[in-house]
């Protein structure tokens, strides 16, 4: 049976290996393509040279480039502009949800991350997108 | 424009004043008396009625002693040379009059500094003043022993002359007193005040050297005197009248002020203890994504085949962490509706949907344990409140329900009482809780023993947030229990969620 995730890539940004990791083990386990960024700077660099199909994004990011300010630039770049970005944090400030979605976000992942959960809305945010494209 | 007009008319009135001494000289004296005694009764009355909640005894000691400074230039008044009230005194009788009520002005003004900050008996003051007045006049007017101020055909009398130097002096020393207790007063008032001891400095050395009572030095004494009583009126009746807690209740406006600053430092506080919560639960929540996903991996065997023995122990893990969350959860929600945080969004929600969306999860659960899960709910209420607190609510209430309920069935029954309110109940066939125990039964961290074998494995945080919850909802939650028998909660609230009954409740409670 071919997998869910086969051929898709999924870019996954966070300072944390761990959750990159988890990220990894969980969608890989489907048959994503799972790529990684620790920082801000290498997730605009590698979503620009690896065209991924959905890109998960930690808000909380060290240096100068956080979460938010990297979907801002990604979504600025119009080949990019298209990829949907699904926000990913620790915190639960509607506050925060609300910047997030502001910025270009798609949807919001809440750490810690339902297993279950991910993979569903990793696979329903790829069809929404290639059903507008 | 307005202090302009206020000084040409001052200039009027006194020109006029002049206008009347070339009439009369005896005129012009009793008006310019006849004010100050006005003045000076006028501050007794404020002083006095208000002395219960006046917080300043300087003032009240001083309107006690204006009373009978006022009472004393009555007398000065009446004995003025030419008036004829008092026969046989001469021109000596109300200059001995004047000194002593100067005397008893400037002391008074000194004296008064004793009282500030400090308890004081009215009543006693009064009959001090009532005696000292007293034994001044029996002095001048019957034991004729108070010094001769005046001589005929010679002028003053040095006793006269030096008193005036030393009453100079002591109203200088309540100038160096007031300065130097300025924090006491409002800037204003201080300023006032010591331009009329100023001004009645300069008005006892124009009546250190005069010749005769209808004199020129005379004149511009009582000009002064008038000034000087002007800038008292203006400082305390004024004052008094139109901005009290400048004067009067000058404490208590301080108080105001510091509680203002206490209430923006405690704000400051409240901020920051939100920022300390929100970053605290986004630090535990970031390993915990790594527990609960690992084990979770783990558990369904994405890294490889899991023996029974490492399925129990990781199920372990992953139960506790996951408890470590609710309770993270459950206390970010406490914190947030203590310090009024939250910010409720109110939706229209049909109650069928919700006590389904609440049931459907737990039922899975109670049928393993063979319990009857049963809702008695009548169909078309429509709810106008806060969808997920309100779901928190039930949700906590049935699962409760379902956790200490080991045979029998969880019931679940709404009705609309009145027009307005909602009343949900759980019932419970379950262990129920003792009397004793039901006093603790919101409080947090007061899990209830239910038997000696089991502990239950909640937060203990469940029934406080959710009390909490209803009241921010409007609502309500009351329990009744038997124990060994079951246990019922009932949870009421408005069908509608109005912004208003959410003010008043808090403001009631």
């Amino acid at each position: 049976m071919e997998k869910e995730g086969a051929g898709k890539k999924i870019l996954v940004v966070d300072d944390r290996e761990d959750s990159r990791r988890l990220v990894w083990k969980v969608l890989g386990y489907r048959g994503y393509e799972v790529i990684e960024a620790g920082t801000g700077e290498d997730a605009i660099n590698m979503a620009q040279s690896e065209l991924p199909a959905l890109i998960l994004m930690d808000i909380r990011l060290p240096g100068g480039i956080d979460g938010l300010e990297a979907t801002r630039r990604i979504k600025a770049i119009p080949q990019l502009a298209h990829i949907p970005i699904l926000a990913m944090t620790a915190s639960v400030r509607p506050e925060d949800m609300h910047q997030a979605l502001n910025e270009g976000c798609s949807g919001f992942v809440s750490k810690p991350i339902d297993i279950d959960e991910l993979p569903k809305q990793v696979a329903e945010h790829i069809a929404r997108a290639s059903s507008t494209a | 424009m307005r202090k302009y007009t206020t000084i040409v008319i001052g200039i009027l009135v006194l020109f006029g004043l002049y206008l009347t001494s070339l009439y009369s000289f005896l005129l012009f004296h009793s008006l310019v008396e006849l004010f100050s005694i006005v003045v000076a009764c006028s501050i007794f009355m404020i002083a006095w009625n208000s002395r219960r909640l006046m917080d300043n005894n300087y003032l009240l000691f001083i309107g006690i002693a204006y009373l009978f400074i006022g009472g004393l230039d009555l007398m000065h008044t009446l004995g003025y040379p030419g008036m004829s009230v008092f026969q046989g005194y001469g021109t000596t009788l109300s200059t001995q009059l004047w000194i002593a009520t100067r005397y008893l002005e400037s002391l008074s003004l000194l004296i008064a500094f004793f009282f500030l900050g400090r308890r004081m008996r009215p009543n006693l003051v009064f009959l001090s003043y009532t005696a000292i007045v007293s034994l001044v006049l029996v002095s001048i007017f019957y034991w004729n022993v108070f010094p001769l101020t005046f001589v005929e055909g010679v002028g003053l009398t040095p006793f006269k002359k030096i008193s005036e130097y030393i009453i100079s002096l002591i109203l200088l020393g309540s100038v160096v007193l007031l300065l130097r207790n300025r924090r006491e007063f409002d800037r204003g008032v201080l300023r006032l005040l010591i331009a009329a001891i100023i001004t009645t400095i300069g008005a006892e050395l124009f009546f250190a050297f005069y010749i005769n009572a209808y004199g020129f030095s005379n004149l511009v004494g009582h000009f002064l005197k008038l000034i000087s009583f002007f800038l008292i009126y203006k400082a305390i009746i004024e004052t008094g009248l139109t901005k009290p807690y400048n004067l009067l209740f000058r404490n208590l406006k301080q108080n105001e002020e510091q509680l203002e600053q206490a209430n923006v430092r405690l704000q400051e506080m409240d901020r920051l203890k939100s920022v300390f919560l929100a970053s605290t639960s986004h630090e535990l929540r970031t390993p915990l994504n790594s527990i609960i996903g690992f084990t979770g991996i783990i558990l369904q065997g994405m890294s490889g085949e899991v023996n029974e023995e490492q399925r129990k122990q990781l199920t372990m893990v992953k139960n506790s962490a996951s408890h470590l969350l609710s309770l993270i959860n459950d206390v970010l929600d406490i914190s947030k509706i203590e310090s009024g945080r939250v910010e409720l969004s109110p939706e229209e929600f049909s109650l069928d949907d919700l006590v389904r969306e609440v049931v459907e999860p737990l039922s899975p659960t109670a049928s393993k344990k063979g319990l009857e899960l049963m809702t008695e709910v009548p169909a078309g209420i429509t709810l106008f409140n806060d969808k997920r607190r309100v779901k928190q609510v039930l949700m906590n209430l049935v699962s409760n329900a379902v956790k200490f309920t080991n045979q029998g069935s969880v019931k679940i029954t709404a009705r609309v009482p009145g027009e307005d309110n909602l009343e949900v109940r759980v019932i419970d066939t379950g262990v129920g809780i003792k009397k004793e125990d039901m006093d603790k039964l919101f409080q947090p961290f007061q899990q209830i023993d239910v038997s000696p074998t089991k502990k239950s494995e909640g937060t203990g945080l469940g029934l406080h947030l959710s009390k909490k919850l209803a009241d921010l909802l409007s609502g309500d939650i009351s329990a009744k229990s038997e124990y060994g028998r079951g246990s019922e909660f009932t949870f009421t609230m408005p069908l509608r969620y109005e912004e208003e009954q959410r003010n008043e409740a808090s403001a009631g409670g």
